[in-house]
C-alpha cells in the first residue's frame, strides 16, 4: 500500500496528477453507449478524411511539419496546469487557439491528432470512445469556437482589441459547448439525469472556461506582436507590411 | 514524462516483443472493442480478457510498476465521471443487472481492459514500428507523417515547458489568479513561437535533404506476416470469441 | 587544375525584413581542405551555411560554385546531394521517429533502391559509432550522440562536402572529442561553423573571420587565433 501511495506522490511531483477537472472530459471505454461511440467516430473520421483530403492538394510542403509541430504544441500546452478553486486544476484545450492559428479544418485535424496519440500512447481517453472525444473536443469546441469568432468578427471593428475579445469569447463558448456535448453523452448513454451531468459539466467548464479565454488572448496577443504573419488569415491587419519587419519568414525560396 | 513513456520499453528478441506490429494492432484493438460490448455481468469473460493480457505482461515481461502508473494516473478521471452513480441511478426492478453499482462496474473494468490493453500494445511496439504497421494497414500517408511529427516533437517541447515552469517557479510564482493565467499564457505562447520556428528549421532540414513534398518518413515496402504472427493472432482471437460468446453464466 | 570545393563570390544576402546579413562575401575552399568560419553571434555564419544547399538565394546576382557547378533551380538537387549540412540543434535535423528513418530519409529523397538505403544507412552510423543505436528514438540519446546521428544523416547521401554548423556547442568535453575525433577520421571537404578556438587549431588548415556579414581575416588558424587585437576588433574576445 505504501509503495501505492509513493507512487502517486512521484506522479505529482511530475505534475502529472493535479486533479485536473479538464481531463473529465477525455472518456474512456464503457461510459457512452455504443450507438453514440459509432455515430461521433463516423464523424470525426469524416472530418479527418476532408481535412487529409484537401490537405493533400493544398498543403504546402512546408505544412506538413508546421501542422504537425502545432500538433506536438497543443499537446505540450495542455501539460501546463492552472488552478481553480479548491486544490483542482484545468489546462488549455487548445481548439481555437489551433483553429485561430492553422484555420479551423487543419484546427480539428491537429487536434484528432493529439487525442489520438493521448488515446494508444498515453491510454489517456479509450480506444473506443475515440470518436466521441474527438467530437466534443475537436469538432464541437473548434468548429463552434471558430464560428463565433467568425460571427463576432464580422459585427465588430477591425481592431486588434476586438480581435482579441472575439478569441476570448470564442474560447469560453468552445470549452462550454464542448463539455455540454459531453454531458448530454453521458445522459443518452443512461450515465445519470441530464440536467445533473449538463449542469455540472458546464458548470465547471464555465470557470475552466475563462482560464481558455485569458490564455488564449495571452498567447495571440504575444504572437501578434512577434510572428503577425501567422496569424493573418484571420487577423488580415493593414498594417502588417509594417508589422512584417519585426520578424520574417525565414524561408524565401525552395523550388 | 520519460516515465511515461512506455515504448522505449521495447526490446527486440522478445517473442511478443518482435511480432509483427500489424498483429499487435488486429488482436489488442479487437479486444478492446469486443470487451466493451460485453453485458457488465459476464465477470467471466471480464476475467479471461485479463487473464489474457495478464499473460501477455508475463511473455513480454512488462514492468508491472509502469502499469501500475498508467491506472492510477486514469483512475480520477474514470472515477470522476463513474463514482457518482450508485448514488444517483436506482435499480431497475425489471433487470437484475442495472442500477448504479453495475454501472459503475462496467465503466470501471472496461476502462481497465482498455488501458491494461493499449499498454501492452504501446509497452511492446516502439512507436517508429507501429507506426510503420498503420502503414502496412494502409492508413493514410499524410495521416502517418503528420503523426509522427506530434508525436517525435511532442517531448522536445514538453521538455521546454517543463524548463520554463522551473525557471518561473524559481522566481517565486504564485500570487493573484490572474495574474497567474498572464504568466502561464505568455509560456505557451513563447512555446509557440519556439516550436513555431523550430518547425521551419525541420523543415529546412529536410529540405538540405532533397525533400520535396512528395515522400514518406518510412519504407512502403511490405512484408508478408509469418507464421509466428498468424498463430499469434488466430490463438488471441479465439480466446477473445469463446470469453465473449462461449462463456455461460 | 582540379576543381575547388567552393567558389562564392561577392555573395549578398538581405532577410526579407531587411537585415543585411551577408554583404558581398567572397571566399574559395578547396577540395579536401577543412575549413572553419569563426564570427561573433549575427555576424552571418548561418546565414551563409543555409545558402550552401540553395535553402536561400543570394539577393543580388553572384557567382556561386559548387565543385564547379553553378548553382540555380535546376542543378539544386544534385548541389543538395553534394553539401551534407549538419543544423546546429540535431532536434532540428532528426525528425523522424527513429534514427534509422531519419538516417534513410536523405538517401530515399535520392531515390535510391531500399537495399542500396539499408546498406548506407548501416554504414552511416557505424560510421558515426552509433551501429546500434538505428532502432531508437532521437529523444533517447545524448545531446552528444544527437550530434553524431545528424552527422549520419547526411553521410548516407554520400556527400562531397561537410557543412556543419557549431559541431562542439554545449557538449561536454567527452562529447566534444568525440566530435572532433569524429570529423578528423572522416576527412574530406569540410567547412565547420565553430567558436571552439581548440577545434579549430587542430582540425583545420585555414580560419575565416566573419563579421557582419563581411570576411574580415582569412589564414592559418594558429596565427589569427592568436591575434588578440584582431579578435577584440571583431568581438571574439
Ligand atoms: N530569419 C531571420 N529573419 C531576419 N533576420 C535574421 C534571420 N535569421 C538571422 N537574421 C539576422 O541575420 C544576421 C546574421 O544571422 P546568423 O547568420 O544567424 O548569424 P550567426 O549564425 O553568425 O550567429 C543577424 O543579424 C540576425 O539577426
Ligand atoms: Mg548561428
Amino acid at each position: 500500500m505504501l509503495r501505492i501511495v509513493d507512487l502517486y506522490y512521484d506522479l505529482q511531483f511530475l505534475q502529472l496528477t493535479d486533479v485536473e477537472v479538464e481531463r473529465a472530459m477525455h472518456i474512456f471505454e464503457g461510459a457512452i453507449s455504443n450507438e453514440i461511440n459509432a455515430t461521433t467516430a463516423i464523424m470525426a473520421v469524416s472530418a479527418i478524411s476532408i481535412a487529409l483530403y484537401k490537405g493533400k492538394g493544398q498543403l504546402e510542403e512546408k505544412e506538413v511539419p508546421l501542422l504537425g509541430m502545432t500538433g506536438a504544441f497543443i499537446f505540450a500546452a495542455q501539460m501546463i496546469n492552472f488552478p481553480i478553486a479548491g486544490g483542482t486544476s484545468g489546462h488549455l484545450l487548445g481548439a481555437v487557439l489551433a483553429a485561430l492559428l492553422v484555420g479551423p479544418l487543419y484546427g480539428v485535424l491537429v487536434m484528432a491528432l493529439v487525442l489520438g496519440i493521448q488515446a494508444v500512447m498515453f491510454a489517456d481517453g479509450g480506444l473506443t470512445a475515440l470518436g466521441t472525444n474527438i467530437f466534443n473536443m475537436a469538432i464541437v469546441s473548434g468548429f463552434s469556437g471558430y464560428a463565433v469568432f467568425w460571427i463576432m468578427k464580422k459585427v465588430l471593428p477591425n481592431t486588434k482589441s476586438s480581435f482579441l475579445a472575439s478569441a476570448a469569447v470564442a474560447s469560453w463558448i468552445s470549452v462550454v459547448l464542448g463539455s455540454i456535448a459531453c454531458g448530454v453523452e453521458l445522459a443518452l448513454s443512461g450515465k445519470g439525469p441530464m440536467g445533473l451531468l449538463v449542469g455540472s459539466m458546464a458548470g465547471v467548464h464555465s470557470l475552466i472556461g475563462i482560464g481558455e479565454a485569458l490564455i488564449t488572448t495571452t498567447v495571440l496577443s504575444l504572437v501578434l506582436n512577434a510572428r503577425p504573419d501567422l496569424l493573418e488569415k484571420c487577423y488580415p491587419n493593414s498594417n502588417q507590411e509594417k508589422d512584417m519587419d519585426q520578424r520574417c519568414q525565414l524561408v524565401e525560396v525552395t523550388p | 514524462m520519460k516515465d511515461t513513456l512506455f515504448d522505449q520499453q521495447a526490446s527486440p528478441d522478445n517473442f511478443i516483443h518482435s511480432l509483427d506490429p500489424r498483429t499487435k494492432i488486429l488482436t489488442l484493438f479487437p479486444l478492446i472493442f469486443v470487451s466493451t460490448s460485453t453485458p457488465p455481468q459476464f465477470l467471466l469473460s471480464f476475467g479471461l480478457y485479463s487473464l489474457y493480457l495478464i499473460v501477455l505482461t508475463a511473455l513480454a515481461r512488462i514492468p508491472i510498476k509502469l502499469l501500475i502508473k498508467r491506472f492510477l494516473m486514469a483512475l480520477p478521471f474514470i472515477l470522476m465521471v463513474s463514482a457518482y452513480l450508485p448514488f444517483v441511478e436506482q435499480q431497475d426492478l425489471s433487470n437484475p443487472y442495472s442500477g448504479g453499482w453495475w454501472l459503475f462496474w462496467n465503466m470501471v473494468i472496461k476502462a481497465f481492459i482498455g488501458i491494461y490493453a493499449m499498454s501492452v500494445l504501446t509497452a511492446t511496439t516502439r512507436f517508429a514500428k507501429l507506426i510503420q504497421g498503420f502503414a502496412r494497414l494502409r492508413a493514410p500517408q499524410l495521416l502517418l507523417m503528420l503523426l509522427s511529427f506530434t508525436y517525435r516533437y511532442m517531448f522536445v517541447l514538453v521538455e521546454e515547458a517543463q524548463r520554463m515552469k522551473r525557471a518561473r517557479d524559481a522566481r517565486a510564482y504564485g500570487g493573484r489568479w490572474l495574474w497567474q493565467a498572464k504568466v502561464i499564457g505568455q509560456m505557451i505562447g513563447t512555446l509557440f513561437l519556439r516550436s513555431y520556428e523550430r518547425g521551419e528549421r525541420v523543415y529546412l532540414a529536410m529540405c538540405s535533404r532533397g525533400y520535396d513534398g512528395t515522400q514518406s518518413l518510412w519504407q512502403n515496402s511490405s512484408e508478408a506476416l509469418g507464421r509466428r504472427d498468424y498463430a499469434f493472432a488466430l490463438s488471441s482471437i479465439s480466446v477473445f470469441i469463446l470469453a465473449r460468446w462461449g462463456v455461460v453464466i | 587544375m582540379s576543381t575547388r570545393a567552393l567558389e562564392i563570390t561577392d555573395l549578398t544576402y538581405q532577410y526579407p525584413n531587411g537585415t543585411l546579413a551577408l554583404d558581398k562575401l567572397s571566399l574559395a575552399v578547396e577540395a579536401n581542405e577543412r575549413v572553419a568560419i569563426i564570427g561573433a553571434n549575427g555576424a552571418g555564419k548561418s546565414t551563409l551555411l543555409l545558402h550552401l544547399t540553395g535553402v536561400l538565394r543570394a539577393s543580388s546576382s553572384s557567382a556561386f560554385k559548387v565543385f564547379g557547378t553553378e548553382l540555380s533551380k535546376k542543378t539544386l538537387r544534385e548541389i543538395r546531394q553534394r553539401v551534407g549540412m549538419v543544423f546546429q540543434n540535431p532536434d532540428d535535423q532528426l525528425f523522424c521517429p527513429s534514427v534509422h528513418e531519419d538516417v534513410a530519409f536523405g538517401p530515399r529523397n535520392l531515390k535510391l533502391p531500399e537495399s542500396e538505403v539499408l546498406k548506407k544507412v548501416e554504414e552511416s552510423l557505424a560510421a558515426v559509432g552509433l551501429p546500434d543505436h538505428g532502432s531508437r528514438s532521437a529523444f533517447q540519446l545524448s545531446l552528444g550522440q544527437k550530434k553524431r546521428a545528424a552527422i549520419a544523416t547526411v553521410l548516407a547521401m554520400d556527400c562531397q562536402m561537410l557543412a556543419l554548423d557549431e559541431p562542439t556547442s554545449a557538449l561536454d568535453p567527452r562529447g566534444r572529442r568525440e566530435i572532433m575525433e569524429l570529423l578528423e577520421q572522416l576527412g574530406g571537404t569540410q567547412l565547420i561553423i565553430t567558436h571552439d578556438f581548440a577545434l579549430a587549431q587542430r582540425l583545420c588548415s585555414r580560419a575565416i573571420i566573419l563579421h557582419n556579414g563581411r570576411k574580415v581575416a582569412d589564414g592559418d588558424p594558429a596565427n589569427l587565433l592568436n591575434d588578440e587585437a584582431l579578435l577584440d576588433a571583431h568581438d571574439l574576445l
